[in-house]
């Protein structure tokens, strides 16, 4: 049985590895949610220096959904790269994901949100969140 | 030859049969076993090779669905380099009023650096007064030989399969609008490494389903 709801819905995570000699990580989340908008974006970033010895490791991950409005969007990027040459190899990771669901129509109008309820219990739109990984062993 | 359905695993094993045996030798390899075979630093310069992969699907219509996977992965064998990747995407429309849905998907590559590349692609579609769908799909495998390229250059091996109007076998849209891509991008090396993936999706209520996908990997 489907649910009705004008609720606007928007989830995002992140988070970063690093091992190494030196290593720092970075992982950010923020949502918003206003009339007929909702939006969230997580980075990660992750950086290790390691040795000659020891190499680096970074991973960094993110990932979002976004559920309930007429037009649901969401980019996600993931870059990686390990740089071993030289008595400090360096691995770095980085990972951003952006979703949005927008309530489009005319929000301050109670009738038309009512409408637009019965409309979506049969035609929800939705974007499941997209997934990038990445991993690089040396 | 290797078929239209060999696996990643035997479509190197048929490269690896064409290489002199000398060549064998230098990379530390074997035939028959190479794909999983590690070999010891040869002593030949490393050479570094490059794949992208990816591929987008939009449906138009009432009720659509767009989905995409993407994946590439490289890894430096030390005297060789393999990346295999794939790309699928599909994508499905349907409309209360005849002509009124749409679909289509496509995939593409772009590899550098290689000296064989062995490509398998199949587009598919169809259509009907009020439902259309399409899907494409992609793999790949592409090895570098280091210190070695074969005569005449890089040798690319088409396993072209022309498109059909049939209905591909793939996800009929239910009520709504639905839209999900996947990219995974995996570099396995001792020297320098790089993987990158995109994605993109968007969903319009009761209007269409977009998605994107790439991955790019260097070894």
């Amino acid at each position: 049985m489907s649910e009705s709801s004008n609720m606007l819905f928007v989830t995002v995570l992140g988070k970063a590895d690093a091992l190494g000699d030196l290593t720092t990580t970075n992982a950010a989340t923020k949502t918003f949610a206003g009339a007929g908008i909702a939006v969230g974006f997580a980075a990660a970033t992750a950086v290790a220096e390691g040795t000659t010895a020891a190499a680096p490791y970074t991973d960094a991950t993110t990932a979002g959904l976004a559920d309930g409005g007429f037009i649901t969007s969401s980019q996600t990027s993931h870059v990686s790269f390990d740089f071993p040459y030289g008595p400090t190899p360096v691995s770095v990771s980085v990972s951003t994901t952006f979703v949005a669901t927008h309530g489009v129509g005319d929000f301050l109008n109670g009738r038309f949100l009512i409408i637009k309820v019965h409309e979506r219990k049969d035609s929800p739109a939705r974007t499941m969140s997209s997934r990038t990984t990445s991993l690089s062993a040396l | 030859m290797p078929s239209a359905n060999a696996n990643p695993a035997a479509q190197v094993n048929c490269i690896f049969r064409q290489l002199p045996d000398d060549v064998l030798d230098q990379i530390g390899a074997q035939r028959g076993g190479a794909y999983h075979k590690e070999t010891e630093a040869s002593g030949v310069p490393h050479e570094s090779v490059a794949a992208a992969v990816g591929g987008d699907a939009v449906a138009v219509g009432q009720d659509t669905v767009t989905i995409g996977l993407v994946q590439n992965s490289g890894k430096d064998h030390g005297g060789y380099s393999i990346i295999v990747g794939d790309a699928t995407f599909e994508a499905s429309a349907q409309a209360p009023e005849a002509g009124g849905a749409d679909a289509a998907a496509n995939t593409f590559m772009a590899v550098s650096g290689a000296d064989y590349i062995i490509k398998d692609e199949s587009n598919h579609g169809g259509s009907g007064p009020n439902d259309a769908s399409a899907s494409s799909e992609l793999s790949f495998v592409a090895v570098n030989i280091n210190g070695w390229s074969p005569e005449g250059g890089p040798v690319v091996i088409e396993l072209h399969q022309p498109g059909h109007q049939d209905r591909p076998d793939g996800h009929q849209p239910t009520d709504g609008n639905y839209a999900a891509v996947i990219a995974t991008a995996d570099a396995h090396s001792a020297d320098s490494s790089l993987s990158v993936a995109q994605t993109n999706a968007l969903a319009v209520e009761n209007q269409f389903s977009f998605v994107s996908g790439i991955a790019v990997v260097a070894v």
